[in-house]
């Protein structure tokens, strides 16, 4: 195993946007398919509609990210007004897209999950932690994920993952 | 000559790769596949170290990790490990090793003397000398002792490998790969679930390598090599060098992976690796530790198991010796008297202790032509620094043979340690004199030696079974007798007997313990510190209770056993802290203006988590100019200051003002949008917490600031009173301290400086953007919002625009004409206008305590509000904010405390601390702040504040606890 590459590199960055259901908010599916064509996903399930992908993190949160034109928080902020709270959240987060054969082995090394394929499937997402700090893993592909953490926190993250090479 | 006891073929070794290495520097040659210990053997070397309190000659008891005697300091400089085993070290180009605990060599150690004062050094001694005159233990004995005692020596450098972890899943994790492991692993794989096999040696096999047996007609190893490919092919894990060390919760094993022990240097490769290995189901199949015999001088060199004189013998092709005998109290002593003759050696004779040799071990003796002693023991093992004859005893008695090596065997223990790591206690087998597992962590079960079926074909069956096998997928194996007679100990021995060889405890220190009362295993443990040296007693534990059973009229079963603890083995801490060493302790969190700051040159201290710009130098400064000049550049014109790492929190919901009146004891709900307050969270028990910001941006949208240090704290408090307190609440609480760089800009000219930064169309005017207000619009032509709030007491902003901004804003503000202050100057501002921070904010103080009693709104309930109203949280008399000023141009230091002036500086006149101080640039003095009993009733009174660990004190007067601006003039400009 020890030199199957895997390919660690920061993500350019994106729109994100956090959205927080009102306990009224029973028109939000509604309006979301509405707003970007996407059917909110069950928790711990990311879904791409139209170069956004949304996650649900937990009953009633989710996280809207897309491409930097998008301008999606605003767009989010006033479409689901009354339904959900939404944060402009573009700026918080440093996500590392990690790829490549051996990627199961190096997050085995970083985050205490159980990342056999067929157990965090394409399109699973977790919340987590990696040594001390808290971040949130996807799995986008056959061998691609990312990993999301707070941004004052990324030269950490980096330092595992590259110590998680061998 | 080279390696003369190495046979000239056999072994699984590589003979096409030597390897060279050294033994307390002497040059030593092996090969690829060796041990430290079949090398030295193979050399010759049989002395290896001196025992821990008596000093004696060891040499190598055993083949495997329960080795008590060849430890040995591996390696050089700062990667130098002590206490390693030299069975277990693998043998690699370069290895340099040296023997411990001698002085000032192995042959001739000074120590050894500690032998003839053996009485004195008897069990529990430290209980009974040293005791006179009293004095003389801290200065003579405890020095004296600490320099004799111990084993190995740590290198005192930095450790200069890299650790890592990591985690493995699995249905069935199999631990050992035996015979009944690795039918174990092969059943399981069977039946299609996921497999982790872990195995503490550099290959698989476990006994297989070492005996000669035989599986479906063909030699073992061939039978191993195939399933070793087989598992592989479908998909097994196999770890080797793994040793797992202990059993948590929820199936959860710790195992230790030496992955670069073995090489000369670990490259890019961690040294070790701790993984952490999550199974619905284990196999314990970790086999079984031979037993020892307790006679006179059986600690001496060449004295060894029959278990390992075999593992040479057979796997690595050494001839541990010349001249051999075999005392064993069960049918392995056939095997060993083959395998010795087959290698070459003379074997002088077989002991054997039991009532009836069996025909069939007779028979063998005989065609070897080996001379067979029954119904004897051996009394004693008679050598200098190596063994050089026996002498028998029982029916052979006075019978002395020559002789320079002795396999000896008391029988096989079952490796139950990992069983008993949820507290379940082994259970005793008469029929095997052995203890079995007992009530075992759930989802364990074990197989094989380990569950004390010795035999190989037994570990093959048991193997299969526990991994869900079928009977009849097992292979056949040749006949094994595994009959055992208990024998213990040679009564009345020449010489010390030893029991546990690595703490130097005999048999005398066990009758001992039994005269004293300590009769019970676990008294007989501590007293005698059997079984409580690095090996955890794998070789001494059960003789040492059999022997006390025997002593105390019990039966084996009526005395007990003492249980284990992970680890199973020494486990180097370094691998436990993986990348959590040094500066990566813990996370380091820097500001998204960081790297502009230090462009500036500006120092940085941590802050929590975070690290902050301390201040801001010019060429030629010292720091208290430096803070000086930022001081008075933010009251006399327009500083700007790096606050993002408050918390920041947003709290929407058509609900989130009802929300916040119930975190926060004053009143929130009646901001208006557009206005921000200074916001007071007190705890359940009436203290106060933390403080802040609250601005309303909308009827239902908040964002409320936190104090750096209480970030999380708050955020998990929010969520707990959401969620359980709170649950029919309409709102949503999310954290965006990461969204926003945040800047404080203040002094007179900070409007101005503002309005530069503002689009064309945004009036920051004082009517526009009054103080407490806030507003959202573009600042350097990107979105922000903007407070006007004041923690310095000037005119003054705090600007929020998305991080990537942060360093761009900062190069504007600059720009501007604001000169950039830290976190000295950020501290002498708020201190000069009285508002408390941390020091203040301590959590034993209360809202009242800090002068801000007013902000506990009466109309409400809140969290703290009900406890915040007991009794003693009322006390008048209990330490309040005030002020203070040094008399006399003194200066002052936080923590020395206030004692009344012309009181003497004792406990009993403490009347207060110190929690802030610092030079104020704006009034050319030294300020503080402090809680004294009785807080602003004894403003005008002299006190003293002393700092005794210093020898430092300052009069000071109790003043009101602000210093600058006491009206607040210059915030509303």
């Amino acid at each position: 195993m020890a030199d199957a590459p895997v390919s660690v590199s920061l993500a350019p960055p994106r729109s994100v946007a956090g959205i927080g259901a009102f306990a009224g908010g029973a028109g939000l599916p509604a309006a979301l398919r509405a707003e970007l064509g996407a059917d909110l996903p069950a928790p711990s399930r990311c879904v791409q509609a139209g170069g956004v992908a949304v996650s649900c993190l937990a009953p009633g949160r989710f996280l809207a990210s897309g491409g930097r034109a998008a301008d999606l928080p605003a767009r989010l902020a006033r479409s689901l007004a009354a339904l959900a709270a939404v944060t402009d959240q573009s700026d918080m987060w440093a996500v590392f897209a990690v790829s490549g054969e051996a990627v199961r082995d190096v997050l085995a090394r970083v985050v205490p999950l159980d990342l056999d394929p067929r157990v965090f499937r394409e399109g699973d997402l977790a919340l987590t932690r990696a040594g001390h700090l808290n971040v949130r893993l996807w799995r986008l592909g056959a061998t691609g994920y990312e990993i999301a953490v707070e941004r004052s926190f990324a030269p950490d993250l980096h330092h595992a993952l590259q110590d998680a090479g061998t | 000559m080279m390696q003369a006891f190495r046979q000239e073929t056999g072994g699984l070794i590589d003979r096409a790769r030597p390897v060279a290495f050294s033994f307390d520097g002497r040059r030593l040659q092996g090969y690829q596949g060796d041990t430290l210990a079949s090398a030295l053997l193979a050399n010759g070397v049989r002395l290896v170290g001196r025992s821990f309190k008596y000093h004696r000659p060891r040499g190598i008891l055993s083949a495997g990790p329960e080795e008590p005697n060849a430890l040995v300091e591996l390696r050089e400089g700062a990667a130098r490990e002590p206490n390693t085993r030299a069975t277990v070290a693998e043998l690699f180009d370069g290895l340099s090793a040296r023997s411990q605990n001698r002085f000032p060599s192995l042959r001739h150690d000074v120590l050894s003397i500690n032998g003839a004062l053996a009485p004195i050094f008897a069990a529990g001694f430290y209980y009974k000398t040293f005791m006179w005159p009293a004095a003389f233990w801290e200065r003579v004995y405890e020095p004296l002792i600490r320099r004799a005692a111990g084993l190995g020596r740590a290198s005192g450098l930095p450790d200069p490998d890299r650790y890592g972890k990591q985690t493995a899943f699995a249905d069935v994790l199999v631990i050992g790969a035996g015979p009944a492991g690795l039918s174990a692993a092969l059943a399981a794989a069977g039946q299609g679930g996921r497999v982790v096999l872990a195995e503490q040696d550099s290959a698989l096999g476990g006994r297989l390598l070492s005996d000669r047996r035989s599986i479906d007609g063909r030699p073992a190893l061939a039978w191993l090599a195939e399933a070793e490919a087989r598992l592989r092919a479908a998909g097994v894990r196999i770890l080797t060098r793994t040793t797992i060390t202990g059993v948590f919760d929820g199936g959860t094993y710790a195992g230790v992976e030496r992955v670069a022990d073995h090489l000369a240097a670990p490259g890019t490769l961690p040294r070790q690796r701790l993984w952490r290995v999550v199974a619905r189901r284990a196999v314990l199949a970790t086999g079984a530790i031979e037993r020892p015999i307790v006679f006179g001088g059986n600690d001496l060199p060449g004295v060894m198991l029959a278990g390992a004189v075999r593992s040479y013998v057979n796997r690595f092709a050494v001839r541990p010796g010349a001249r051999a005998a075999v005392f064993a109290n069960n049918d392995d002593g056939a095997g060993t008297i083959a395998d010795l003759v087959q290698a070459g050696m003379e074997v002088v004779a077989l002991v054997d202790p039991r009532p009836q040799t069996p025909p069939a071990l007779r028979a063998v003796a005989a065609s070897h032509g080996v001379p067979v002693f029954e119904q004897s023991t051996v009394r004693q093992a008679v050598g200098g620094t190596a063994l050089s004859s026996i002498v028998l005893g029982g029916k052979a008695d006075g019978v002395r043979l020559s002789c320079d090596l002795l396999a000896m065997s008391g029988g096989w223990n079952p490796a139950v340690h990992l069983a008993s790591h949820h507290g379940g206690r082994p259970v005793w087998h008469d029929a095997l004199a052995a203890f079995v597992p007992g009530q075992m962590p759930p989802g364990m079960r074990a197989a094989g030696a380990a569950a004390g079926h010795v035999s190989t074909g037994g570990a093959l069956r048991t193997g299969s079974e526990a991994g869900g096998g079928k009977e009849s997928a097992v292979p056949s194996t040749g006949p094994e007798s595994d009959a055992v007679t208990p024998f213990w100990q040679v009564v009345n021995p020449t010489g010390k007997a030893f029991v546990d060889f690595q703490n130097d405890v005999t048999s005398a220190d066990v009758a001992l313990a039994a005269r004293e009362g300590f009769t019970n295993v676990e008294h007989l443990k501590r007293y005698t510190t059997l079984g409580m040296a690095t090996d955890q007693g794998k070789t001494s534990n059960v003789t040492g209770l059999a022997m006390m059973a025997a002593l105390t009229g019990r039966t084996i079963a009526q005395t007990g056993t003492t249980v284990f603890r992970p680890p199973y083995t020494p486990v180097a801490i370094g691998a436990m802290g993986g990348t959590h060493r040094g500066a990566r302790y813990r996370p380091t969190r820097r500001t998204p203006a960081h790297d502009w700051a230090a462009s500036q040159g500006a120092p940085f201290t941590e802050a929590g988590e975070w690290l902050r710009a301390t201040h801001f130098p010019k060429v030629g400064e010292t720091m208290q100019q430096s803070i000086d000049r930022e001081v008075r550049t933010v009251r006399q014109a327009a500083g700007f200051c790096d606050v993002s790492t408050l918390g920041k929190i947003d709290v929407q919901g058509p609900h989130a003002g009802a929300f916040l009146d119930f975190v926060y004891a004053n009143t929130i709900s009646s901001l208006a949008p557009g206005r921000a307050r200074y916001a007071l969270m007190l705890r359940e028990d009436g203290f106060a917490f933390d403080d802040g910001t609250v601005a309303r941006l909308s009827d239902t949208h908040f964002v409320a600031t936190t104090t750096t240090g209480n970030a999380s704290r708050v955020l998990q408090h929010l969520d707990f009173c959401r969620q359980m307190l709170k649950p029919d609440l309409d709102v949503c609480v999310e954290p965006v301290t990461d969204q926003w760089a945040q800047f404080a800009l203040a002094g007179p000219h900070a409007r101005s400086v503002l309005e530069q930064l503002v689009g064309a169309g945004s009036d920051v005017g004082g009517r526009s953007l009054p103080f407490m207000a806030v507003a959202q619009a573009a600042v350097c032509g990107v979105p922000a919002r903007i407070f006007r709030i004041s923690f310095s007491g000037e005119l003054a902003y705090e600007i929020a625009v998305g991080a990537s901004h942060g360093a761009a804003l900062a190069r504007a503000l600059q720009s501007a004409g604001a000169a950039p202050y830290g976190l000295e100057a950020l501290n002498v501002l708020r201190l000069e206008k009285g508002h408390p921070v941390a020091a203040e904010l301590n959590g034993q103080t209360t809202a009242a305590d800090l002068g801000l009693g007013r902000m506990l709104s009466r109309k409400k309930d809140f969290i703290g509000r009900a406890l915040s109203e007991r009794a003693a949280l009322q006390d008048a008399d209990r330490p309040a904010l005030v002020g203070l000023r040094p008399r006399a141009g003194g200066t002052l230091q936080a923590g020395a405390h206030l004692v009344p002036a012309g009181a003497p500086a004792r406990i009993e006149h403490d009347h207060g601390h110190v929690t802030s101080a610092a030079y104020s640039a704006t009034l050319g003095c030294w300020i503080g702040l402090g809680l004294l009993a009785g807080g602003q009733r004894r403003i005008g009174e002299v006190f003293r504040a002393v700092n005794p660990l210093q020898k430092m004190e300052t009069e000071v007067d109790i003043v009101p606890p602000v210093f600058h601006d006491p009206a607040g003039a210059a915030l509303h400009g």
